[in-house]
């Protein structure tokens, strides 16, 4: 117990290891999956594991969602993560958006589509690191998310209730 | 001095492990990073070059870490000692405007509801809604809110002293963007509202309070 769990979507590999490290030292003990495009991310989520390489599997407490990927961007995974929800299926964890943009339409349609927050990524590292641990904080140790359903972890994030 | 290219976008390597990000080209500024282990000591994380320009306007942006932004927020809350706790943790946060309403109804009218003239063109950027008002559940509310295309976006979040596991699915399922749970002591209750503040009118970006113009 005390472990948190953050699904991390985001294909720069310059920002991942900035964010990577910022959540690092909020010194909050933190296992962090890493996916590089939308479709990853589904995989993870909803996917049986084809094998044991992700260890653990588990339903995220947090996932930090990039806009602009390769793929699948972070619009589709919220279309695909809203017909989940609305279909009863399933509780997901708070999906925080974290992106380069800092454009109100696309604000404003991340949130139509069901984004818990919006967070542009600040353009100086420094900056960058205090919001990712902002981020995190809140959404780890504020916010009371959805019950983590561990009855079949098999099979995370697609449980009936 | 350091030469970038306008669409300069890729990190120079200054050591094993230690490179110079261009993180931004905006304005007339150019912001760097560094991306180094934890190990390495970075004594200064940000330069800040001139670009040559001929824009005598473009000025740096003053914003301040994390950028403010003036937020709006609605409270719906009916105990008074909550209401003036609340009020005083956002105003010493954040720049901000608290309207409050202590009913269900008085909430609903707040955003132009039932019986006014219509949905306000303007609403809050934030909600912060207790569950346990004296007209109807704060659940209710809150399906009233997501059930209106224009308030779908503004974001709710939930305080309530009751933070049962199933209490926290049926907000989420109906459209709560987060749930704070209300702690009984009173200077831990005031710490989560800060946090809320400091987070939603820090580095969040809150979507423009304007109505879609119906199809």
């Amino acid at each position: 117990m005390g472990q948190h769990t953050i699904l991390l979507a985001e294909d720069d590999p310059d920002h991942q290891a900035l964010i990577l490290r910022a959540i690092e030292e909020t010194g909050i003990p933190c296992r962090i999956d890493v996916v590089e495009n939308g479709s990853e991310l589904i995989d993870y989520l909803f996917a049986p594991p084809q094998s044991d390489d992700r260890e653990g599997g588990g339903t995220p407490e947090l996932i930090l969602l990039d806009l602009g990927m390769p793929e699948m961007d972070g619009f589709q995974v919220l279309q695909v993560l809203r017909r989940v929800r609305d279909d009863g299926r399933s509780v997901l964890a708070p999906v925080v958006i974290l992106t380069a943009s800092d454009n109100a339409d696309h604000a404003r349609e991340a949130y139509r589509l069901g984004a818990n927050s919006y967070v542009p990524k600040p353009t100086g590292f420094a900056e960058l690191t205090e919001a990712v641990a902002r981020i995190v904080k809140y959404w780890l140790v504020t916010n009371h998310g959805p019950p983590a359903d561990r009855s079949d972890p098999q099979y995370p994030g697609v449980q009936s209730i | 001095m350091l030469v970038l290219s306008r669409d300069c976008d890729t990190a120079i390597r200054i050591g094993p492990n230690i490179k110079i990000k261009v993180l931004s080209i905006r304005k007339q500024r150019v912001k760097l990073g560094v991306d180094a282990p934890s190990s390495v000591r970075v004594w200064r994380e940000e330069i800040f070059p001139e670009v040559a320009g001929n824009d005598p306007s473009a000025q740096p942006t003053a914003s301040s870490s994390p950028r403010q932004q003036h937020l709006s927020v609605l409270v719906v809350e009916d105990d008074p000692e909550h209401c003036e706790l609340i009020r005083r943790t956002l105003s010493q946060c954040v720049s901000s405007t608290a309207r409050v309403a202590s009913t269900g109804k008085l909430a609903m009218e707040a955003l132009g509801g039932p019986n006014g003239s219509g949905l306000v063109e303007k609403p809050p950027q934030l909600v912060l809604l207790d569950l346990c008002l004296p007209d109807m559940p704060g659940l209710e509310v809150l399906r009233w809110i997501r059930a209106h295309d224009s308030l779908q976006t503004m974001p709710v979040v939930v305080l309530s002293a009751d933070h049962g596991d199933a209490t926290v699915t049926s907000c989420i399922e109906a459209g709560a963007n987060a749930f704070v749970g209300k702690s009984v002591g009173y200077r831990e209750f005031s710490e989560s509202v800060a946090r809320i503040a400091q987070f939603w009118g820090g580095y969040c970006r809150l979507p423009k309070a304007t109505l879609e113009t119906p199809a």
